[in-house]
Formats: C-alpha cells, structure tokens, sequence
C-alpha cells in the first residue's frame, strides 16, 4: 500500500511539472541585445505616440516582442532577429516623429474681426451720430447673412482721459452698438458688448490721425 | 490526506498552464479580434498584431511562440477596454 502511494505520489508530481512546463513564459524584451530598440519605443512613448501614433506605435511595440521571441531561438535566425530590431526603431521613430506632428497643440486662430468704419459718438457720450447708421444697417444686413455666429461688440477708445473714465466710456459706447443691433432685428442671444478703453491702440496716440484710429468700435467673431 | 495536499498541489502549479490549454490559437486569435473590433487605440493595435503573430508561429509549429504572443495579445485586448 505505501509503494503504491509512493508511486501515486511521483506520478502526480510529474504530471504537476509537465503542467506548468506548458506555462508559455514570458518574452524577455529588457536583454541587451534590444536595448537600442527599446530606447527608440520609449521616446516615441514619452513623445505620445501610444495616443496620437497608435498603429506604428503597435508595430513597433510588436517587433520588439519578434525580436525577443528570435533571441530565444539561440542565433537560429541571425537576419530575422537583425531584421525585427531594425522594424522596431523604424516604427518607433516614424511614431515618435507622427507624435510631435500630431500632438502638437494647435495653433489658435486669429479672430475674426469686423471693423465698423464710420461708426461716430459725440464727444464724451455713447450717443451715435446720425451718420453712424449706414454703417451699423450694413453690419445688421451682414450679421443677418450669417446666422450661425455670434459676436463680440467691441469699443475702444484714444488715450486722452484718465483709463478708467475711458474704460467706462468704451463699455457704454460698446453698449449702444449692441442695443441699435438688437433693436434693428439681430437676436440678443448672438450679441455681447465689451469695453476695451484705451488699452489696445492700433496707431499712436500722439497725433489726432492716430487717435482717431483708435477710438473704434469692432465685431469680434466667436463661433 | 497526502493524496488531496498533492491533488490541491497539482491544481495550483497547473492552473497558470491551463488557461486557455483547450482552446486551439485560432479560437483565442477570433476572440482577442472580437474584443478590439471597432477599436483603433493602441493596445487594440497591438493586440491584433500580436494575435497574427501568434498565428504566424502556429503555422510554423512553435506552439510555445503561439501560446506567448496570444498571451501578449489577450493581455493588450483586454487593456484596450473591450468587451468579452
């Protein structure tokens, strides 16, 4: 009885190692031989192409593992194993370099920006002159034109003044352009108004061709 | 007693051999695939890539190879977040 479980003992003992004997083991991708390979995927990494080079990124990532699978084999396939290390750079270099085009954040868009020429206000007011409404009906006409945006009314004034009187003078002015749109049929919700006073000329201020350059009144486009 | 110990025994150190033993590469190769369907991020890349080269060392006779790359390749489909 003892030999016999003696013998159970070794049989099931052998079929536990041939079991685990069938494990599949892991590829070793962190051997020497691959090192270059390896650096190559991890500045493509850092770079972001897992995000924005998924593909060559994947292709990369995969030779390396080919590599790994080839070096086990002992120096059976000495081309091969050269061949999947020279993918694997490849592919990570060409991810790396889709990264940066790809990650690369976008440059803003410069806004688009309607100046309203001859648009007037008496001195010191944010009443407009008569001879303003020309200008702001073909703006009205325009706005009506395109629907799907929305703008920035936006007044500025020269730098005679203290700033903060300007500012405030800007906000009024920016303010009565908005109203006389809205009341002449564009939708309110389309419309905000903002002073901007004396602190973005677009000439200098000491001359009075200058300054009138840069008491303005603008629409700035927001999509 | 000592024969359930040794059954237990040969539980534990088989059970990481077993995953999968009874399914061919071919069925794990389909299931990885139906995981990443529709999905293009990276470890769904990989995982297909990985899942070829597990057929490619099939074809080959590697069986080991094959295990190792669907094992790569399961691990990737099942990191990209797709469903079973």
């Amino acid at each position: 009885m003892k030999k016999s479980m003696s013998m159970k003992t070794w049989m099931t003992m052998g079929a536990a190692l041939w079991l685990g004997g069938c494990a599949a083991g892991q590829l070793d991708i962190q051997r020497d031989e691959l090192s270059d390979a390896r650096h190559a995927i991890e500045a493509a990494r850092k770079a972001g192409a897992e995000r924005c080079a998924p593909k060559e990124m994947a292709r990369a990532q995969s030779e390396l593992y080919y590599a790994a699978h080839e070096l086990t084999e002992n120096g059976v396939h000495p081309d091969e194993t050269a061949g999947h290390i020279a993918d694997a750079r490849k592919y990570a270099d060409k991810a790396r370099m889709l990264a940066r085009k790809r990650c690369a954040p976008k440059p803003k868009a410069k806004p688009e920006i309607i100046r309203l020429e001859g648009v007037h206000f008496r001195t010191n007011s944010a009443e407009l002159t008569p001879a303003s409404t020309a200008t702001l009906d073909r703006a009205v006409a325009a706005l009506k034109k395109r629907p799907d945006i929305r703008v920035e009314v936006a007044a500025h004034t020269d730098s005679r003044g203290s700033a903060a009187y300007n500012l405030k003078l800007s906000e009024r002015r920016a303010k009565s352009v908005m109203e006389y749109l809205i009341a002449h049929g564009v939708d309110a919700s389309r419309l905000t108004s903002r002073g901007y006073g004396e602190s973005q000329p677009v000439a200098s201020n000491a001359t009075p061709e200058g300054r009138a350059r840069n008491r303005r009144v603008e629409l700035r486009v927001i999509r | 007693m000592r024969l359930l110990l040794l059954t237990i025994l040969v539980g534990a150190m088989a059970a990481p051999a077993m995953a999968g033993a009874f399914d061919s590469i071919d069925d794990r190769a389909s299931r990885v695939e139906a995981r990443v369907q529709g999905k293009h991020d990276y470890q769904a890349e990989l995982a297909r890539d990985m899942a070829s080269a597990a057929q490619d060392e099939l074809a080959q006779h590697d069986l080991r190879a094959a295990r190792q790359f669907m094992d790569l390749a399961e691990q990737a489909a099942s990191r990209s977040g797709g469903k079973r």
